[in-house]
């Protein structure tokens, strides 16, 4: 098992490959990136257009299941079955 | 004799004072907003019983909450205070979850192969999204079709990972109590949240924006 971490591994920053560099990306949503990290992941950027298309789509689905999982409470037709409801009831009038 | 009588009745009466009126309450909660609580925990939780169970422990608490506001502006308020207790049932039932049976390493290979070549490279290329709103989420969740792309993807992620990513992405929790709550390492959050989202990514590709798989005929200009 490799236990250096393929992502911060000073080799492999300097020729980025689009696995790592979507790692940084999605990784860039938790924590700030290192110095090096911006450096090699800009670079990868600046030539490579399938991860930039990565990176605007995670942001917009970071957005989106945001927005989604609010709507989804207050407007969606999903239903708590009725046997889910009467036991409810129950437990309360129990309570 | 008769003092011990006494005491079991005032108790009983104390006990019926506190309960009798608010469990109408609870009731009232439950026809209100029942249906909204429990797709709130449904989509977090990925299961209905867990949700259902949830739901009544979140009921069962309003009533027993002291300092309960006497009066609600709104439905809307009383459903943001019932959602509110809520979130802390769902993180306790997910933190028993992970104490009563700590997951095992999560199981199988992320089965890279379908996303990059094995020297790291895309296999399936991202294509642009396109169609309308595309760059819109606001937009784009309002197209039905897409609202069921979205959960049918949602769907597909394993439970466990699902319940990471939407307690991460769409309530924001911190890591740090994320780790705490399934027990894992920050590094592990790390890595199932990037395989979350390049899994959802993926799918929303194919399904909602008509991504193509390799080798299979597409828009892709200058190909033979």
């Amino acid at each position: 098992m490799n236990t250096v971490d393929e992502a911060t591994d000073p080799i492999r920053l300097v020729r980025l490959r689009c696995k790592h560099a979507t790692r940084l990306i999605s990784q860039s949503m938790e924590r700030p990136l290192t110095r090096g990290e911006k450096i090699s992941l800009g670079v990868h950027l600046f030539v490579c257009k399938w991860c930039r298309r990565y990176r605007r789509q995670l942001q917009l689905m970071q957005e989106m299941i945001q927005e989604f999982a609010s709507i989804e409470t207050t407007h969606a037709g999903t239903r708590m079955p009725e046997s889910a409801r009467r036991r409810i009831e129950e437990a309360i009038r129990g309570s | 004799m008769f003092g011990c009588e006494g005491n079991i009745i005032r108790e009983m009466r104390d006990v019926i004072d506190e309960t009798i009126a608010p469990s109408s309450d609870a009731s009232e909660w439950l026809a209100r907003h029942g249906d909204a609580l429990y797709r709130y925990a449904l989509l977090r939780l990925r299961s209905s019983h867990a949700a259902e169970d949830v739901v009544q422990e979140t009921l069962l608490a309003a009533l027993r909450t002291r300092g309960r506001p006497e009066a609600f502006a709104g439905r809307s308020e009383e459903l943001t205070w019932l959602i509110a207790i809520l979130r802390h049932k769902l993180v306790d039932y997910l933190r028993r979850l992970s104490k009563d049976a700590p997951p095992p390493e999560d199981a199988g290979p992320p089965a890279w192969e379908a996303f990059f070549q094995k020297q790291g490279k895309w296999h399936r290329k991202p294509s642009i999204w396109r169609g309308r709103g595309a760059d819109d989420p606001h937009a784009l969740l309002e197209r039905a079709e897409f609202r069921k792309t979205l959960v049918r993807c949602l769907e597909r992620m394993p439970r466990r990972l699902a319940r990471v990513f939407m307690l991460r992405e769409a309530d924001g929790v911190s890591s740090e109590e994320i780790c705490g709550v399934f027990e894992i390492s920050t590094a592990n959050l790390w890595t199932l949240l990037y395989r979350a989202r390049t899994r959802l990514r993926d799918c929303l590709g194919v399904n909602g924006f008509d991504e193509r798989q390799p080798g299979e005929p597409g828009r892709t200009k200058g190909k033979p």
